[in-house]
């Protein structure tokens, strides 16, 4: 078992930066999510962590150790990638034996913890098949049992589900997470699906553009994210934002958006709007915490709907109102016609204020005032 | 299929079909046919039946020239086209690309160059005199200058060949090791593989069809080859150097005495097509190259 520590690192491809002086500790055991985009240097962090990339600068820990020039065969690391990469020449046996049999170990080992790994993930009975022959779950699990069976100390996981049904995916999900908190496999899964990341990490770290944007568990990213970015990027549907302008009437803050929205906030919400004086703001509630009522209300903006999406258990409703355009997102199938006036209710406690100039969050308001009661 | 559409199809199908007929087929049924003749400078279609075939039966310098034509044929197969071709397309995969484009398209430099430029150029390489490339090497550090194509001559044509021949397997290789998805080759540096244990278990076996196709076309291709030899050693000293499309030359073109022996010419060379079509379907059903071919891409029948 290994905890690891990124520091100050960078890649570089070229001129094309790839991972930008990160800092990130991976605790002992932990399962670990790197969530993002295409191209926002996940993956590039996993290669490095195998030692298939070398780092440009910064150091790589596992535990005390810097493994920055350390070979992929000098640390106890299992991969598995998206397209599982079994060697098609091989049987299920053989790819997972190989890398036991790389190292030499006497055949009656190998041929024990072959079969020990391969019960473990139920696929003993394939173990004669040739890759080719399995579905793409199957291919899965021998992948997975590939990376386990020399017990590194450290798991990577390259987008494991995205070739996976739905369906099987649900399953898979909790199976593997199972599977790591009962080996207690220090783990790093990337991927760029935020339902992943978020039911099997303990924490997630949202990175865009070789940066890390926020690190935290699924909950916090969900309740409390860090900037514009990941809050555009966590919760589907996405979070509403809406660019308004700030300004005071009666003493209670009103956030406008053009052609007659307006949000009143209360009087609270000062505090944390002075932090971007001068500056346009956005609004940002997510599609659940905003419900249609019929009737005008404190926390209500008046629209009119444009659309609506029957989802399944839940309706979203897409409503314009003034400049803006807000999605609720309504349990059960709601009667609403295409054009009908309706009042939005925006609850304050689920509103999420950010600076649109530097998009980073205002503070918020119960942790302004514990800041202001820690100080003795 | 309509009337119509076949007769499209047999309409563009006819100029590669009439290309064959004329340059592929004719010739080969006329070699067929000029076996079972004794024609020579006279081209008289003059038939003699099996002659031929039961001459080249008693020929007491065949034997020979079939141990030439096979040591020629699977030694500069397994050391240059395929061995050294399999080196070189791992080697100019692993180092950067730039830098490996640049090497194989100076290896491929002889195959754009005259046979007859090539050659002499090997010929100045080994002259005998002490103004051989080699020999100048030699004799800077101290030895006496060696008559190379005399001693070597097997080895002469070998290494003549077999730099040339590399260039094609390199090529082929090169672009089969390229399109091996870059994952299998993580997943097996991950899983601890050394460079040389990733080349034997995974390159390798990834790349066997390309493999088996070079071994098969080269072989063929070697069986029939002979400029490179004719040019630098004219089949000797005396036929250890001759190889069977050789010897088949020299008997109805050349040699020291023109021979104009068309007839038994024709004979020997219609044994080695018949030969090489056994090495083809003896290759096609060992490799199994039926495995290979995809279904095609549009349908047209």
């Amino acid at each position: 078992m290994a905890e690891i520590r990124f520091k100050n690192l960078t890649k570089k491809f070229g001129s094309v930066v790839a991972v930008d002086n990160i800092d990130l500790h991976i605790r002992d055991g932990e399962l670990l999510a790197l969530l993002g985009p295409s191209g926002c240097g996940k993956t590039t962090c996993l290669l490095m962590l195998a030692g298939i990339y070398k780092p440009t600068s910064g150091e790589i820990y596992f535990d005390d150790v810097v493994v920055n020039d350390v070979p992929p065969k000098g640390r106890s690391v299992g991969l598995v990638f998206q397209s599982y990469a079994l060697y098609p020449h091989m049987t299920v046996y053989e790819n997972i034996a190989f890398p036991l049999r790389i190292r030499r170990r006497p055949k009656d080992e190998i041929d024990r913890r072959v079969r020990e790994v391969a019960k473990m993930a139920q696929i003993d009975e394939l173990l004669d098949r040739k890759p080719s022959q399995l579905s793409g779950g199957q291919q899965q699990r021998v992948a997975l049992c590939r990376a386990l069976v020399r017990e590194p100390d450290l798991l990577l996981l390259d987008e494991p589900l995205s070739n996976l049904d739905a369906r099987l995916r649900i399953e898979t999900r909790s199976e593997i997470k199972r599977l790591q908190a009962e080996l207690g496999i220090t783990t790093v899964l990337v991927t760029h699906d935020q339902i992943e990341a978020m039911t099997m990490a303990e924490r997630v770290a949202v990175m865009r553009k070789g940066k890390i944007e926020q690190l935290s568990t699924p909950a916090e990213l969900y309740r409390r994210p860090e900037n514009l970015f990941v809050a555009s990027f966590i919760g589907d549907p996405p979070m509403n934002l809406l660019r308004t302008q700030q300004s005071v009437e009666n003493g209670r803050p009103r956030l406008n958006g053009g052609d007659g929205f307006v949000f009143s906030l209360p009087a609270e919400f000062e505090q944390s709007l002075a932090a971007a004086t001068g500056r346009d703001v956005v609004l940002g509630i997510r599609p659940e915490h905003v419900k249609i009522v019929g009737r005008p209300g404190e926390h209500a903006v008046r629209g009119e709907v444009f659309m609506t999406e029957l989802l399944g258990r839940d309706t979203l409703v897409d409503v314009r109102s003034g400049d803006q355009s807000i999605r609720a997102l309504v349990p059960g199938d709601v009667p609403l016609e295409i054009g009908e006036n309706v009042w939005l209710e925006l609850q304050p406690q689920y509103v999420h204020l950010f600076d649109a100039g530097t998009e980073a969050r205002l503070p918020d308001l119960d942790l302004a005032g514990s800041e202001a009661a820690a100080v003795p | 299929m309509s009337r119509k559409s076949k007769l499209f199809v047999a309409l563009l199908l006819l100029p590669s079909l009439l290309i064959t007929l004329v340059f592929y087929f004719i010739p080969a049924v006329m070699t067929a046919a000029m076996s079972f003749t004794d024609m020579d400078y006279r081209l008289s279609w003059n038939f003699i039946g099996w002659d031929n075939f039961k001459r080249m039966a008693q020929d007491f310098l065949l034997p020979r020239i079939m141990k030439n034509t096979l040591v020629y044929t699977f030694a500069t197969l397994a050391l240059f086209n395929v061995g050294f071709s399999v080196v070189l397309a791992l080697v100019t995969s692993f180092v950067p690309e730039r830098t490996g484009r640049i090497f194989q398209a100076l290896w491929l430099l002889p195959r754009f160059t005259p046979p007859i430029v090539y050659g002499v150029m090997w010929m100045w390489i080994l002259d005998p005199t002490r103004n051989g490339l080699l020999n100048s090497l030699v004799v800077a550090s101290g030895g006496r200058p060696v008559n190379w194509i005399a001693q070597y001559p097997m080895a002469t044509i070998v290494i003549t060949n077999g730099i040339i021949g590399v260039s094609f397997g390199m090529i082929i290789f090169y672009s089969a090791i390229k399109s091996i998805p870059r994952e299998f080759i993580w997943a097996a540096e991950a899983d601890g593989a050394s460079w040389l244990q990733q080349v034997r278990h995974v390159t390798l076996p990834l790349i066997r069809w390309p493999l088996l196709f070079v071994t098969a076309y080269q072989t063929l291709s070697l069986l029939t080859s002979y400029e490179y030899i004719l040019i630098l050693t004219e089949g000797g000293p005396f036929f250890a150097t001759t190889v069977w499309s050789l010897y088949a030359y020299n008997l109805a073109f050349g040699g020291y005495f023109a021979n104009y022996e068309f007839g038994y010419g024709a004979t020997l060379s219609i044994v080695l097509v018949v030969l090489g079509t056994i090495a083809s379907i003896v290759y096609w059903r060992v490799f199994r190259f039926r495995e290979m071919m995809s279904e095609p891409k549009i349908e047209v029948m």
